[in-house]
This record gives C-alpha cells, structure tokens and sequence, in this order.
C-alpha cells in the first residue's frame, strides 16, 4: 500500500532534518526516508567544523556557551547542540618545509575565544542526533530509518517515491538526499549545471598529534606529493587527518601514512600521535548549483542543490525555510513557483548569483612548484592575514595578498615567477583533466 | 562480478549515490550491492577513495 503524506522528505542529514522538523511543527503529515539506521554514526570524512561570528552566505551562526545553542538570528531559529566544541581561529597554509601563511593571529586571538573564534569543531553527529530525537517525537513526522530511497516519478499529478520497503505519495517532496543526490539525476536536473570534477576524500582521526605552533585552526599541508588537511576534533587531543585528490589513480590512504610516518618536516607532528577510530572516507561531484532548486513540487535543499563547502550551516537555513515556505503553499493550496518566491529569491541572491559562475578546480601546485619555490612564497608573508573559515575568503585573501608581491617575486626570484605564469596558464588544461576524470552524475 | 571488501569500505555511501542502475543501497548501515541490478560498470570501483569494490573474474 502507498502511504500518503502531505511532504516527504529524503535524506536526514542537517538540510532534511530541519525540513522535517519544520513541517512537522507546522503540522504537516511527514515523512522522513533516510538509508542509514544510525545518523548519530558520521560515516563521511568530515572535521566537523562550522564557521561562526561571521557571515557566510549572508547568514551569521552564533554559538551561546551557556545555553549549548546554536543560533541563525539571520534566518529566526536556534538548535540545541549538548556535546562538546572547540574553538577555531581561521586557517594556515602551509609549504612543503615548514613554513606557514596564517589566516587570523590565532595566538592573539586565543586571548577570547568566545569574541574572536571564527569557527567551531563539533560532534556532528551529536548535533544531527539532537535535531533527530526532536522530529521522532513529533506527532505530524514519520521517520523512517535504514530505508534506501530508488525512485521518483509523479502518477497522476503526486509525486510517487519508491524505496527497498515501502512506497510513499505526496504533493510535496524535500531533496535533502546529499551532494550526489540522486533526485536531481532522475529529474534531470544535473544536466545543465557545470561539471568540475569528482573529489575524492580520506581521513583519519590520530591523537597527541604536536604541530610546532598553535593548533587552533584548519591547517593545510602542501607537500610535494599531496595536499593535506589537520583539523582539531572537539575532542581535546583529537585530530582530523585528511588529504584528497581528483585523480583516480592516487591511493589517499598511503599518502596520508607517507605525511604521519615518513616526512622530512611533518613526521615530526606525528612522533607521538596514535590513530584513533576508523578511517573515513567521502565522494563529492563539484556541480554549480542549480540555478531554480525547484521543480514542479519538489523542492532540492542542502548539499543536493550545491556543495557548500564548511556549510552545514547554509543546509540548515534551507531546511527550514523550506518547511515554512511549503506549509504557507499547502494553506493556500497552491504550489506554484510564485507562491515560493520569497525562498527562490532568497536562493538566488545567496547562492546561484554570487557561485553560480564560479569553477572550482584542483590546485596542483606540486605539478608546477618545487618544495623550495613554495617554501619561498609562503615565506613572502609574515604577517597574518585576516581569520576566517570561509573558503571563498581563503582563496580572495591570499590572491590579492600575492598580487602585491608580483612585482617583488618577480625581480627576487623570476624562476618561480616563470613557474607560477606556467602553472596559470595550464589552469584550463588542469580543469580539463579533472572533468574527464570526474564521474558526472547525469 | 563486483564485490565490496568490507574490510575496506568504511560506508561513506559515495558509490551508493554515483551508481546509474542504482544497485548500491546500506543495510543496517553497511554498503552492499544487489547483483541482479548490477551491470558490472564499475564506476564504484572507480570512485571509492578505499579500493573497496572490485571486480571478481569469472
């Protein structure tokens, strides 16, 4: 027998769950599909991490001590969040001999974590299995754990979704099902935004891992032979160890033992570090978001609709106002796109407007500079560039920090000048490379 | 036939997600492929970052 709702939701990750807890509030009939029996268990390489105190897509994440909540005024809710935190200060860059670029003065900073943290480590799990426990007591929601979702296809004007146990109908679906979302490729929706490649993710959690400096950020590792990623957990002691690559060819997990057990440099961070848990793994096909996130019905939140990088938070935002948007058209019974103006707007001025052009692609810096060329950069700048979490800042800041050191490179060292206008100008054949590589989920 | 070394996968789901005949799917929480759905295109033995799914020759 079909079981008819009013809203379906795929996917419990942060972008389902509020839509879920949201419609459910607002007494709508629920359902919640979600292949994983246990959400509290991250299973997907992720730090953890969520920038805070500033804003990121418009929207400002505040965390209350005091209260264990996370608040989004921007967006008028808040999330109870019980587990532990630890407080980040920004980013550092750094180079194959040591030497870093540091985003935020984290040892200045460190002086008041709760005014100048630009960002926390979090148990996502615990935060996920929070909002969790909230849907499942709700009258109006269903929640249905350790269901595969397989098809979506509309008979007789509802939407029909079928999963590997039961059948589920109703007038509204949420596509809350992830960056590889399966309903954006059924419905076709993928094959008009661009394709940039597939990144491949591996992680490992180590204790007592010692970089010489402070440790209170998102540290980038540029090797010769990879790119790494060292995050404090919110576990004290803990630490993320990651690296990724969009070549399918790379073995993630041997190099990740390479940087731990045999760098020149980095070893040395690792001398008393133990592994910890399993190792993690992730899959994620960088597509431009999709320029209208809703279809005739269903509506495409989170991930699904565009990789948001340290964006769990943005996934939130969707989610529920998403839900409040889909119950205001279920009182007016109508469901057309002008009835969702206000959150298609909202999409637009935030999401496909300011990224819908933008190309992400592999740096390889390693293809084109040797250790010693990007010891060097990295050493051009002393001071620390302005904290933030932000990817997209990451990458503005550090451009127009090196701009101005264009002429000075130049003259000091036109080797790695020549090197550099190589590595520029092979940008598109690199992108290139990444797509054939890529696994497009047309 | 391909299989999934279950030593390998730690069910981060990826291949679930990029399998076109959608003969990928978690039970109780572990990655398990349905061979009557499965063409052997081994696109998850080209995606896993873990080498977990591979081809077993006939």
């Amino acid at each position: 027998m079909v079981k008819q709702y009013d809203v379906i939701v795929v996917g419990a990750g942060p972008a389902g769950l509020m839509a879920a807890k949201g419609t459910g509030e607002n007494g709508l009939k629920t359902a919640l599909i979600e292949r994983k029996r246990d959400i509290s268990k991250i299973r997907r390489s992720d730090g953890g991490g969520l920038g805070i105190n500033s804003h990121l897509f418009k929207q400002m994440l505040i965390y209350n001590p005091r209260d264990r909540r996370f608040c989004i005024p921007t967006s008028g809710f808040s999330i109870r969040y019980d587990g532990p935190i630890e407080s980040l200060y920004g980013f550092r860059v750094y180079s194959p001999g040591g030497k870093f670029i540091s985003l935020g003065d984290w040892k200045e900073m460190k002086k008041d974590p709760e005014k100048n943290r630009v960002g926390v480590s979090l148990d996502k799990g615990l935060l996920l299995k929070g909002i969790l426990d909230e849907v499942e007591k709700k009258e109006d929601v269903d929640v249905y754990l350790g269901t595969n979702f397989t098809h979506i296809e509309k008979v007789n004007d509802i939407w029909r979704i079928t999963t590997d146990s039961d059948e589920f109908a109703a007038r509204c679906v949420v596509a809350a099902d992830g960056v590889n979302s399966r309903i954006t490729r059924i419905l076709g929706l993928n094959k008009h935004r661009k394709f940039m490649g597939t990144s491949r993710q591996v992680s490992i959690t180590m204790k007592n891992v010692e970089p010489p400096e402070e440790k209170d950020g998102l540290m980038f590792i540029l090797t010769d032979y990879g790119i790494f990623d060292v995050l404090p957990l919110c576990y004290k002691g803990e630490f993320h160890v990651g690296a990724f690559t969009h070549d399918p060819k790379e073995n993630l997990l041997d190099k990740i033992k390479k940087l731990v057990n045999e760098d020149k440099v980095y070893a040395s961070w690792f001398k008393k570090a133990e592994k910890t848990g399993e190792a993690q793994s992730c899959v994620v096909n960088l597509n431009s978001p999709l320029e209208n996130p809703y279809h005739d019905g269903v509506f495409i939140i989170g991930d699904a609709a565009w990789v948001q990088e340290m964006g769990n938070m943005a996934a939130l935002c969707c989610g529920w106002k998403v839900a409040n948007a889909i119950t205001l058209a279920s009182i007016e019974d109508t469901f057309d796109e002008e009835t969702f103006a206000d959150y298609l707007q909202w999409w637009d001025d935030n999401f496909y407007k300011p990224f819908g052009h933008i190309e992400f692609g592999e740096f390889k810096f390693s293809k084109y500079l040797t250790a010693d060329d990007m010891d060097y950069l990295a050493s051009l700048i002393r001071k620390p560039l302005p904290a933030t979490l932000d990817f997209f800042q990451l990458f503005s800041e550090l451009k127009i920090a090196y701009r101005d050191l264009i002429p000075r490179i130049q003259e000091e060292r036109p080797d790695v000048f020549e090197r550099l206008i190589t590595m520029r100008d092979a940008r598109e054949t690199d992108k290139k490379q990444s797509i054939q590589a890529g696994i497009p989920n047309r | 036939m391909v299989r999934i070394n279950a030593g390998k996968c730690v069910g981060c789901g990826g291949c679930i997600d990029l399998c076109p005949s959608i003969a990928i799917g978690m039970i109780s929480d572990r990655v398990v492929i349905d061979e009557k759905l499965c063409t052997e295109c081994c696109i998850c033995v080209k995606v896993c970052p873990m080498r977990a799914p591979y081809k077993l020759d006939e």
